[in-house]
């Protein structure tokens, strides 16, 4: 440990410093019995010290590949299972509403706005993926 | 493994060299050679844990900032203690009573009566330094005592080198009024 040499201090502090530095460090000492307790404790130091780092284990390299692979296949999957929807669903379901007819959907094409055909989008490409809907 | 075994070495002989001034500052805050003791131990396994593998010349001031943190959880802890079993406290002016090994003597010195003041009065320098301030104590056990730099000691107290140098005067001040301007470890 480096001493340093006090000298900001006023001549009279520092002579007061010095004196109490000196009686102090001459007042270390440890007994036999707290020097082992001591001794004891650095020899867990050291042996803690020594032994390596607890590193990743084999199968932990292994695995992290793997996982990232699963995670890149099924957002892979999830695209190409995607569906796009039909082109043709989307005009046929426009003139169909905006159609002359005087029934029901005259009365919704009134209001139709973008959110109305994405919905009508939505529900067509929810029946082509149920087979069992007794409307498909 | 070298490197671990090298820098386990290095810590070891830090540590070896710090012990005995660590347990007696911790001696002097807690009022008990016991309790510091136990605090020590703490730090030195706190140090090689978590700041084991820095460079040697980063140990001093981080391992005395360790020594006082567990110093001030220790008198936290002692103050809840004492509120909850205060019948139980300790006295005050434990420190107050010389121990033996403080009276042994000193061959260095050849004359008994000097030997016997000089504990004496390095006995009152003990007790007067445990009734400083916290941080006025820290300053002096840091600057003075351990040698500490200026802006080591800022860095173990978390504070400017300003802040530093104040606690550090009045702790100076402090100390002799209370032990008077005769005071004097040669007499």
């Amino acid at each position: 440990m480096t001493d340093t040499d006090l000298q900001d201090l006023a001549s009279a502090d520092l002579a007061f410093a010095k004196a109490a530095r000196a009686g102090l460090r001459a007042s270390e000492s440890l007994n036999y019995v707290e020097a082992a307790r001591l001794a004891a404790t650095r020899a867990q130091v050291r042996e803690l010290l020594q032994k390596p780092r607890p590193a990743m284990p084999a199968w932990g390299w292994l695995m992290a590949p793997a996982a990232v692979a699963a995670v890149a296949l099924s957002v892979l999957r999830f695209n190409s299972f995607a569906p796009t929807p039909n082109p043709q669903a989307v005009p046929d379901l426009q003139l169909s509403v905006n159609a002359s007819s005087g029934d029901a959907l005259m009365w919704v094409s009134d209001e139709a706005g973008p959110d109305f055909y994405r919905d009508l989008e939505f529900y067509q490409w929810l029946q082509s993926r149920s087979p069992t809907e007794p409307n498909a | 493994m070298s490197n671990g075994a090298s820098s386990a070495t290095r810590l070891d002989a830090f540590l070896l060299s710090v012990q005995a001034r660590a347990v007696r500052v911790a001696e002097i805050a807690t009022r008990s050679r016991d309790d510091a003791l136990d605090i020590v131990q703490d730090a030195m396994l706190h140090l090689a844990r978590s700041y084991g593998r820095r460079p040697p010349e980063e140990w001093p001031p981080l391992f005395h900032r360790i020594v006082e943190n567990k110093i001030r959880d220790f008198q936290r802890r002692q103050t809840v203690r004492n509120r909850i079993f205060f019948w139980r406290s300790r006295q005050a002016d434990d420190l107050d009573e010389p121990q033996a090994d403080e009276l042994a003597p000193d061959l260095s010195v050849p004359d008994a009566t000097e030997r016997l003041m000089q504990a004496e009065a390095l006995q009152r320098l003990k007790c007067a330094i445990a009734t400083l301030p916290e941080r006025q104590r820290q300053a002096f056990v840091l600057r003075v005592w351990d040698g500490l730099s200026t802006d080591q000691a800022a860095t173990v107290m978390g504070c400017s080198d300003g802040s530093v140098k104040t606690h550090l005067s009045r702790a100076l001040a402090a100390l002799r009024a209370q032990l008077g301007a005769a005071w004097s470890l040669e007499n």
